[in-house]
């Protein structure tokens, strides 16, 4: 078999051409990018020149007509720059693949968020189409959010690669997403790799740097300064979704105070197989008025409004770190220390309790909002908002899962140390009598 | 070596690959166009460290990148259409040029430049995992035209 390809291979090139001289393709060098062969040399460096005075001046229009959402100069902005890659294997049994064959590369920008309050992803596909989406970052999750974007909601119109399986019957039909364009229109992941300033419900502040579309990241202070690898694995059981469950790992490397390498893993038993690999090449700051948060000539393709309160269903993200193991009961010094250590534990219980709680009902709400969303007929948006909630309830499954571990672990751990103490005051008792 | 030297120890090389890819009609304007923009880099072609590999790179890309033009704007773009077939009776030669570029590529690379599956990964820019996949599936493809 390689070898008739090789052979058909000879055949193709057995009459390779010379090729354009060096004159020719030093020659054209000196007026720009041209096809030699038609003589437009001329035209395009002139329409070339003529794009650069456009782009410039309308740069310039634009930085001095924009006062309500450029900040002033001295502001600067965090800066990201990540390599994306995306490899996708299309298994589709018993389905039709929709595929775009669009870009799995891209080189990400991400500024933000700006005095505004304003995230701004460039994506910028090999052949230089750059797709842009602006985002609103809420203060507070209630508060709604806003989405700008270069392009639509319909999957054609991103020069990256939008992939998955199909499948129509009687009565119902179903689009399962393998992979998506890295800045899709209702939003970016990306976003949590800026530091966002928001605000818990109570009003208390935070630093959100989580995304359930990314992979779950807790809030900074339980990693920020401690370089530790991140470990998380969603699995959704086949219970849940037969053939459609999936499985994905998320490593994260924390170098210098933040996560340098992620990479995603999701493997799809029925659909296929989809690696996305994130690497964040450059992290710096840039002034406010070099990057522009205009959404003008972009499409407002995702308007939340804020939400009743009362009504709210939040998004549950969760962290496993691979730290040290409870320390061992005997290495308290003395019984002071050993009972400070016990009503630490016995906090930390109570409170993981409590988490283990609101992740029940965050799921129990999901799933409800899940079944009510799959009974209505508003595509595509329905399907964007309904993968959103399978991830949240993705996410807040294994959340259960590791806060029921967790509660195992630390109840087996204080029992250790109530035994210590006990045997340190049965010890004591003998001493003294 | 100057840029010329570069060039010409390279411009076989770069247009039997381009060859593979579109045809002989227009592998040169594929090749011109890649060198052209190659020598509009700051340093120019001897600014790169391996110029042969980033020029294959490049001219996968710009193959890709024609196709996709040709694709979305058919009647704007005809006259830079890629030719995606050679032309020929024979079964083989008609199978590898039906096979979308990175197939195409990969199986030019492995099978007639004999480089491993490492190596081509490296001058298309992808895994050598995807490379395997493309030539699993360019044999499939050869076996189900042969077979039927």
């Amino acid at each position: 078999m390689d070898e008739q390809f090789r052979d058909g291979f000879e055949r193709m090139l057995s009459d390779v051409p010379d090729g354009p001289g060096w004159d020719e393709v030093a020659g054209s060098s000196m007026a720009g990018p041209v096809r030699r062969s038609r003589g437009r040399g001329p035209l395009v460096a002139a329409a070339a020149f003529v794009a650069t005075i456009l782009i410039v001046g309308g740069a310039v229009l634009a930085l001095s007509g924009r006062p309500a959402s450029i900040a002033p100069a001295a502001t600067t902005v965090d800066h990201i720059e990540i390599s994306w890659a995306q490899d996708v294997v299309l298994r589709c049994v018993g389905m039709e693949k929709v595929d775009n064959g669009g870009f799995g590369l891209a080189k990400i920008d991400i500024w933000g968020p700006n005095p505004d309050g304003l995230v701004r992803i460039d994506a910028t596909a090999p052949d230089g189409t750059v797709e842009r989406t602006i985002s609103t970052y809420a203060p507070s999750r209630a508060s709604g959010r806003k989405v700008w974007s270069s392009q639509g909601l319909g999957s054609d119109d991103t020069v990256f690669r939008v992939a998955g399986c199909f499948t129509e019957t009687a009565d119902t039909s179903s689009h399962y997403s393998m992979s998506d364009s890295p800045v899709p229109p209702t939003g970016n992941p990306f976003s949590a790799f800026i530091s966002i300033p928001t605000e818990r419900r109570d009003g208390s502040p935070r630093d959100l740097e989580n995304d359930p579309s990314i992979g779950a990241f807790s809030s900074d202070e339980e990693w920020r300064g401690i370089p530790v690898k991140v470990f998380i694995r969603t699995d959704t059981g086949v219970d849940d979704m037969g053939p459609y469950g999936n499985r994905s790992e998320t490593w994260v490397d924390v170098v210098n105070r933040r996560y340098e390498v992620q990479r995603i893993l999701a493997d799809h038993d029925v659909l296929g197989t989809v690696v996305t690999s994130i690497e964040v090449l450059a992290r710096d700051t840039a002034p406010v008025d070099a990057v522009s948060f205009s959404t003008e000539g972009l499409s407002l393709t995702l308007d939340i409004p804020p939400m009743d309160p009362s009504n709210e269903s939040e998004s549950v993200t969760t962290t496993s770190t691979i730290g040290s193991d409870s320390v061992d009961p005997e290495a308290f010094e003395d019984l002071r220390s050993l009972q400070k250590e016990i009503e630490l534990q016995q906090a930390s219980l109570e409170s993981a309790k409590q988490e283990l709680d609101a992740a029940k009902g965050t799921i129990e709400r999901n799933a409800a909002l899940l079944a009510a969303l799959e009974e209505q007929d508003d595509p595509p948006v329905k399907q964007v908002e309904i993968d959103r909630r399978r991830a949240v309830l993705r996410i807040s499954q294994f959340r259960k899962e590791y806060l029921a571990e967790t509660i195992h672990r630390t109840e087996g751990y204080i029992e250790r140390l109530v035994k210590e103490r006990e045997a340190r005051l049965a010890a004591a008792q003998g001493t003294s009598g | 070596m100057n840029e010329s030297d570069i060039y010409m120890s390279v411009r076989r090389d770069l247009m039997r690959y381009a060859t593979a890819l579109v045809g002989p009609d227009t592998a040169d304007d594929v090749v011109s166009s890649v060198v052209v923009r190659a020598l509009a880099r700051p340093g120019g072609l001897g600014g790169l460290r391996e110029p042969k590999q980033y020029l294959m790179k490049a001219i996968l890309n710009e193959v890709r990148s024609r196709h996709r033009r040709r694709s979305q704007h058919p009647a704007v773009h005809a006259d830079t259409a890629v030719e995606t077939t050679v032309g020929s009776d024979d079964a083989v030669t008609n199978v590898i040029a039906s096979l979308p570029a990175r197939q195409r590529a990969a199986a030019y690379l492995v099978f007639y430049e004999e480089y491993t599956p490492s190596e081509a990964a490296d001058l298309m820019g992808c895994r050598p995992g995807t490379v395997r996949r493309y030539l699993h599936l360019a044999r499939a493809k050869l076996r189900e035209a042969l077979d039927g």
